[in-house]
């Protein structure tokens, strides 16, 4: 992927290169509210990384800019403003993900992964999910596996959805938490886990290969085998 | 009522209404004793010495010439008209002008009503009668019209009654209308306070520019208020730039620390140092910001979005996020509330206040226990409450577990940092409610108060 990183903090932005580069995306950078605005526009990138206090310009007005030209790039902003109504300001102006300084580069890497995907011309809407035997009908609000009805709550099978959607790709706890559940809000304990695990025991019975993979550190995999 | 009466405004009417009273009252004695008592006290003494002089004539002359005498002073006398009568001592009426008197005479000066007709037409007349026994057993009796004066006396009685109600009712009104005015200016200057203490750093008194005691007082406040403002927002600014500055570095660190995760590779120990030290980093930085959330709620620069919510389904979403937490700590979390439950909250946040209510509930309760959510309303409030029946707090405790960094004495086995209950506190603070924690034999019961925001005043 081609991805514009716009960060004035140098040593901040080498270590998001090194990362960014390490999983194999081509990345360009610039510090500078005002150049990044003209580079947005005159290239096309996968995603943009966008630091919110930048000098020149700052970065909402970047984005509200490169949004004014009906530019849709998918737009990750990266902000020390992490406060949830900050973060619903970085949203409404047009961001497509908001991360809050420090964040950790595994879910950095995880939220572009799904964000770059995003514009991509899969048959996103389609209502019918499918990884290995797993079948999710989202028009049914069906679960099946192998033919095997699997009962679940409104919850799970919005967990099972947002796992299936993004077979084969890391997904944090954070970005469960955040597209599952329709608060904004920092639960103290790691409850996340505990309803992926109640979910794994649902779906692999007996000798059924899981289908939920957990990534130390980084969160959840959903792919076959 | 005693509320009423300790108001200064109150008291400020009252006073004034006491006042106006006295000077009408001391102006209409002061008509009183010019137009009624000083003309009386002229009249006795008149009367008086009169009646010594025919005293004295009865006693050189004889009851005859005294008679005479009498019937003279009573058609040629200066003055107000005289009024006499001399009884001889068998009882007989030798000469007199006077209606009536009474059976028996009496050491004072009486008035006897002694009205006249001159042609047919009454002429009202009110006699002071000195009535005297004279020696040899004969009574005589001198008198002077005071009519003028008693119907005078009357007049002002008459007009006190009604010039001191309308007094009152004046001296009230005024009072009334001057404590409005007072009051309204004292109100103005309490509501900018109240205002600032609420957080919004701009608000000001109104000064009117007529310079006068109030003007000046708005604007001794205001300037006190301006220096609060730039003081606070210097201390903002500080805070917000130390928290900007502190994240990055932050975000450096953990940078670093994955970058050095990422160089151990086969070197399971170091991998696993730099995992725990990025764990340690990230704690830092929950901390960092929840304080930083917590200092911006308690200054009211975190904007509430109230939205009208269904606060059963906030539960039931709430229940069903920590279910399977509680299932695993063997813990029976259940909810009780009835819809329809309807109020106007910001969603996030007290999503965040009874999530964390939650989390030390379960935390705190221990295996086999219960836990209770549940939402009521009554008299104009909400009331969330979550129950649980594990050890309780003591009263000690339940005072100081809002405070920052706060950790329960026998919390040293539980994880977290202290600062839950601190952002429950601020963030009722922001809704306007109340944070109550109240044994609930067993166990403990935490409940959010909160009143229904009121339909705003035009």
């Amino acid at each position: 992927m081609q991805i514009l990183l716009v960060e004035d903090d140098a040593a901040l932005a080498a270590h998001i290169m090194a990362g960014v580069r390490e999983a194999g995306h081509v990345v360009e950078h610039c510090a500078d509210g005002r150049d990044a605005l003209v580079r947005a526009t005159c290239e096309c990138y996968d995603a943009i990384i966008l630091d919110r206090m930048l000098p020149t310009l700052d970065g909402l007005k970047v984005l509200a800019a490169l949004r004014a030209t009906d530019d849709a790039t998918p737009v990750l902003i990266l902000s020390a403003l992490g406060d949830v109504d900050e973060r619903v300001r970085g949203l409404r102006a047009g961001g497509d993900d908001y991360m809050a300084k420090p964040f950790a580069m595994s879910e950095l890497l995880a939220r572009l992964e799904t964000l770059a995907r995003r514009n991509a011309p899969v048959a996103e809407q389609s209502s019918l999910l499918r990884v290995a035997d797993l079948e999710i009908d989202l028009a049914s609000h069906t679960v099946t596996r192998a033919g095997r009805r699997i009962a679940l709550t409104l919850r799970e099978l919005r967990i099972v959805a947002y796992l299936a959607r993004n077979a084969g790709r890391v997904v944090t706890r954070t970005m469960l938490l955040e597209n599952v559940w329709d608060y904004n809000f920092d639960p103290q304990t790691n409850i996340i886990d505990q309803h992926i695990s109640k979910l794994r025991q649902k779906i692999a019975q007996d000798d059924e290969a899981d289908l939920i993979h957990t990534i130390r550190g980084v969160g959840y995999m959903m792919r076959a085998g | 009522m005693r509320r009423l009466l300790r108001s200064f405004t109150f008291r400020l009417m009252l006073f004034y209404a006491g006042l106006f009273c006295l000077s009408v009252g001391l102006l209409m004695g002061a008509g009183y004793w010019l137009r009624v008592v000083v003309p009386m006290d002229a009249a006795h003494a008149m009367v008086d010495e009169e009646a010594e002089e025919f005293c004295a004539a009865y006693l050189a002359h004889g009851i005859a010439a005294t008679a005479t005498a009498l019937d003279r002073r009573a058609h040629h006398s200066d003055g107000p008209k005289a009024f006499h009568a001399l009884l001889a001592p068998d009882g007989r009426v030798l000469t007199s002008n006077l209606p009536s008197w009474p059976a028996r005479p009496s050491e004072q000066l009486t008035l006897i009503e002694a009205d006249t007709f001159v042609e047919g037409v009454e002429i009202d007349h009110n006699a002071l009668v000195r009535d005297r026994m004279l020696p040899g057993g004969a009574r005589l009796m001198i008198g002077r019209d005071v009519e003028e004066v008693t119907s005078e006396a009357e007049v002002l009685r008459t007009a006190a009654v009604w010039i001191f109600g309308v007094t009152l009712l004046l001296g009230l009104g005024g009072g009334w209308l001057m404590s409005l005015a007072i009051g309204r200016r004292i109100e103005a200057v309490t509501l900018a306070a109240r205002q600032v203490m609420e957080g919004d750093l701009a608000g000001r008194v109104q000064v009117r520019g007529s310079n006068d005691d109030f003007d000046r007082l708005g604007e001794t406040l205001n300037l006190m208020l301006s220096r609060i403002q730039s003081l606070f927002q210097a201390v903002q600014r500080v805070s917000d730039n130390a928290a900007h500055e502190l994240r990055t570095p932050l975000a450096r660190l953990i940078g670093r620390l994955e970058a050095l995760q990422h160089m151990a590779g086969d070197d399971l120990a170091m991998r696993v140092a730099a995992g725990d030290a990025i764990v340690e980093a990230n704690r830092l930085q929950q901390i960092l910001s929840a304080l930083m959330r917590i200092s911006r709620l308690e200054n009211g620069r975190h904007p509430l979005e109230r939205q009208r919510t269904d606060v059963v389904q906030l539960l039931e979403d709430l229940e069903e996020f920590y279910q399977p937490e509680a299932e695993r700590l063997g813990i029976d979390l259940v909810l009780s509330a009835q819809r329809p439950l309807v109020a106007d909250l910001d969603l996030d946040l007290v999503f965040q206040a009874l999530s964390n209510l939650v989390d030390n509930a379960l935390k705190h309760a221990g295996a086999g226990h219960r836990v209770e959510l549940s939402a009521t309303r009554r008299r104009g409030e909400l009331e969330l409450s979550v129950r649980d029946d594990g050890p309780g707090l003591d009263e000690d405790e339940a005072a100081s577990v809002t405070e920052q960094f706060y950790r329960g004495a026998n919390s040293a086995a539980v994880p977290g940092d202290g600062l839950g209950l601190s952002m429950v506190a601020a963030i009722a603070q922001a809704h306007g409610a109340e944070l109550l924690l109240a044994p609930a034999f067993p166990g403990l019961r935490v409940s959010l108060v909160i009143p229904e925001p009121r339909p705003a005043r035009i």
